[in-house]
């Protein structure tokens, strides 16, 4: 059994569509460990069962199916030609997807281990999406219950002000924080701290793979791994699959940003803030070389009701969000 | 989602940004402006002639005043004869050199300052809390609060303890014997909850409680730094005990380097000053009668500056000058009949006092121990009143 890794103080875990990130301090410094929050069945045997525990990867046997969690499963997924699957879908759990409560138990547990006594963990939940009338309660109930049971003490953080949280301490946490992840894009602006607004898009990276997919024609495991492993923006692509990659990219960006301009116009109450204020990216979505360039440029041309001195990419971006969440957990918990 | 706090009004927002950028840790600047939120939420605010009409005024004076302006005197607290202010001697610190985790397994850590702790031992005990910090207010300045002014978590310094345990002579031909006691120390420590840290004869350095939790090393014990009074202190400070004892030989070589490492590390990562490193003897009170050292470990002997801190022992006692404490002939004895410069010049300095405040020394200190007995009545201090 592995060893607790919360000695007593706060843990921090983003939840995300895509991966799972666990961050913890030890002294001053922050160590971050993730898994993909994915899984692949395939066909039981006992030759592949006990490979699979020589090897030493993470995997479940249920029925006649060996069930590949975590790291491991997208190149499972490649060597038998099938698709992953996901535990949650647009941000939140799959109540589809039957095996989804206990594999990304399973999947949570490989990285927090047993809890001890008093274990403390903030983890990210997300932001209802835009013009829709999904709600998050049952994602969070749900995590929230599964994380007790594994004997932690909980609390909730949305996951763009989790980005605030984990990036912008210089500004007094003041700012706007923006996670491109699989499912959604998260956005949030806090002033001093204080939530001041936040949504979600339901337009993220998984919506870039599949509607290039069809599109191309090609499978959505080999458009996610040309986006992750060889596209950019530059403006010209010779590859269609870049071509049409560099279209859906730009549709959720126009769509993360005339959403900020639309919650900016509407939210009442505005604070005053008198001064520009930064404009944080992370999430594995914001990734690709010129994502910024071509994110800050549509925010200049959209005007926005706030004045925004710089946007950034955080510093670690796929670490920001769960960042964030074990800062608020040490701070509030 | 809808924010259930405040954001601090366009008025008050550049006072609280203006405190929040001298916060150094970010955790610790989250919280403040969290806190300055909640403050911001309070229902008195909502209401709209008091936010129409003195708003305005009112939250920058309240914000002024609460940057500046000490916190006043309870009208139910009798306020001793003014006399002349009690100066503290906080002497120039310097900061720990910084060292850093290097190396990890489940069984040691290594630093790199070369400190390797061990992790055979480490034990959960009751997790670290927040805990009150009390002005440190000697009579006479404008008066005493009992309340706690501050609350923090992190330690907030370190208490040196020896075991006082059987020492077996330190030489080869005993070596099977030193293991063997050192062993069942550290297991008899682990089962007390102790201590943070063991020192065992051949300097090695052994967690026991996790840096999270709060050790049982310190019950009954009271320091100051200019900060503020920490009152008990088992939550804000660490305990490190090395296997000695006091009135015996000297530590060896590796007992000192090992104090040494295991001191400049917890230094850097708490950002503890040197003058919060010092023994249980200088912090342990008796409050049945009022006499320090009700622990006497170090209370003579410990080897402050080959560890790389100021000489401690020069640091006045708030025992003595905050709560009246006195000391007695048993502890006089039990230090090698040697008293400390710090002690010496505490015990002057409420004479001293007492003679300003025209009352005779015994009164002066009788007020002074009413004012650790509202303290210890307080819940807050109920709860951390566990005996050691």
């Amino acid at each position: 059994m592995k060893q607790s890794k919360n000695s007593g103080s706060a843990l921090g875990l983003d939840v995300g569509t895509s991966r799972v990130v666990l961050a913890q301090r030890a002294g001053d410094e922050y160590q971050y460990e993730s898994q993909l929050n994915a899984f692949v069945t395939i066909p039981f045997s006992k030759l592949t069962a006990s490979v699979l525990e020589k090897e030493g990867v993470p995997h479940t046997i249920q029925g006649g199916e060996i069930i590949v969690h975590g790291n491991e499963s997208e190149k499972f997924a490649e060597l038998m030609n099938t698709e992953i699957r996901r535990t949650m879908t647009r941000g939140t759990l799959d109540a589809k997807e039957p095996e989804s409560l206990s594999l990304i138990r399973q999947i949570i547990a490989s990285l927090t281990g047993d809890a001890s006594p008093d274990s403390k963990i903030c983890f990210t939940v997300p932001a209802a999406p835009l013009g829709s009338e999904e709600n998050v309660t049952y994602h969070e109930s749900t995590v929230r219950q599964m994380l007790g049971e594994m004997g932690y003490r909980t609390k909730s953080i949305n996951e763009g002000l989790a980005v605030i949280y984990g990036e912008l301490e210089n500004n007094n946490y003041t700012g706007i924080g923006i996670s491109f992840g699989g499912g959604l894009c998260n956005v949030a602006m806090a002033y001093l701290s204080v939530p001041v607004l936040s949504f979600s898009v339901a337009k993220a990276g998984d919506y870039i793979d599949s509607s290039a997919a069809s599109v191309t024609g090609e499978r959505v495991n080999r458009i996610r791994m040309a986006k992750e492993e060889t596209f950019h923006f530059n403006g010209f692509h010779a590859d269609k699959i870049q071509q049409v990659l560099s279209v859906y990219y730009d549709e959720v960006i126009t769509s993360v940003v005339t959403g900020l301009k639309d919650a900016l116009a509407t939210t009442r109450n505005l604070p005053r803030i008198g001064k520009p204020i930064p404009l944080v990216l992370s999430g594995g979505t914001a990734l690709p070389e010129g994502f910024r360039d071509r994110f800050d440029k549509a925010v200049r041309e959209a005007e926005l009701r706030v004045q925004i001195s710089e946007v950034r990419m955080a510093a670690n971006p796929l670490n920001a969000a769960a960042k964030g969440a074990l800062v608020a957990g040490l701070a509030e918990m | 989602m809808r924010a259930t706090l405040k954001p601090p009004s366009p008025t008050s927002a550049p006072l609280v940004e203006w405190r929040a950028n001298r916060i150094e840790d970010p955790i610790e600047r989250l919280r403040f402006l969290r806190e300055a939120a909640v403050h911001s939420s309070e229902p008195m605010l909502e209401r709209r002639w008091f936010r129409r009409k003195h708003l305005r005024v009112l939250v920058p004076l309240a914000l002024w005043a609460w940057v500046f302006i000490p916190a006043p005197v309870p009208s139910n607290v009798r306020k001793v004869v003014t006399v002349v202010p009690v100066q503290r001697p906080m002497p120039g610190d310097t900061p720990a050199a910084a060292v850093w985790l290097v190396e990890q397994n489940s069984n040691f850590e290594i630093f790199s300052n070369g400190l390797r702790v061990e992790k055979e031992f480490v034990t959960a005990n009751r997790a670290r809390g927040s805990y009150a910090i009390f002005r440190r207010s000697e009579p006479g300045v404008t008066g005493s609060r009992e309340e706690a002014f501050d609350t923090r978590r992190d330690p907030a310094g370190i208490v040196f303890h020896s075991t006082e345990s059987h020492q077996a002579p330190f030489e080869p031909a005993e070596t099977r014997n030193l293991k063997r006691i050192g062993r069942s120390l550290v297991e008899f420590v682990k089962g007390k909850r102790a201590y943070h840290y063991v020192i065992d004869r051949f300097g090695r350095v052994y967690r026991v409680v996790q840096e999270t939790d709060a050790a049982n090393h310190a019950g009954r014990s009271i320091w100051s730094d200019d900060r503020g009074t920490f009152v008990y202190l088992n939550d804000s400070f660490l305990g490190v005990a090395l296997e000695a004892q006091t009135d015996g030989d000297a530590l060896n070589t590796a007992q000192v380097h090992s104090l040494r490492v295991l001191t400049e590390m917890l230094r850097s990562k708490y950002r503890i000053p040197g003058y919060n490193c010092i023994t249980h003897a200088q912090v342990s009170v008796n409050p049945s009668n009022h006499r320090i050292g009700y622990h006497t470990d170090w209370a003579f002997g410990f080897p402050f500056s080959e560890i790389g801190l100021p000489d401690n022992y020069r640091l006045p006692l708030a025992s003595v000058t905050s709560f009246g404490f006195e000391s007695d002939d048993v502890f006089l004895n039990a230090a090698g009949n040697r008293q400390w410069p710090g002690l010496s010049a505490s015990l002057e300095q409420v004479r001293n006092q007492a003679m300003a405040a025209g009352v005779p020394a015994a009164e002066y200190r009788k007020q002074l121990q009413q004012r650790f007995q509202r303290i210890l009545n307080s819940a807050a201090m109920r709860e951390r009143g566990e005996e050691q």
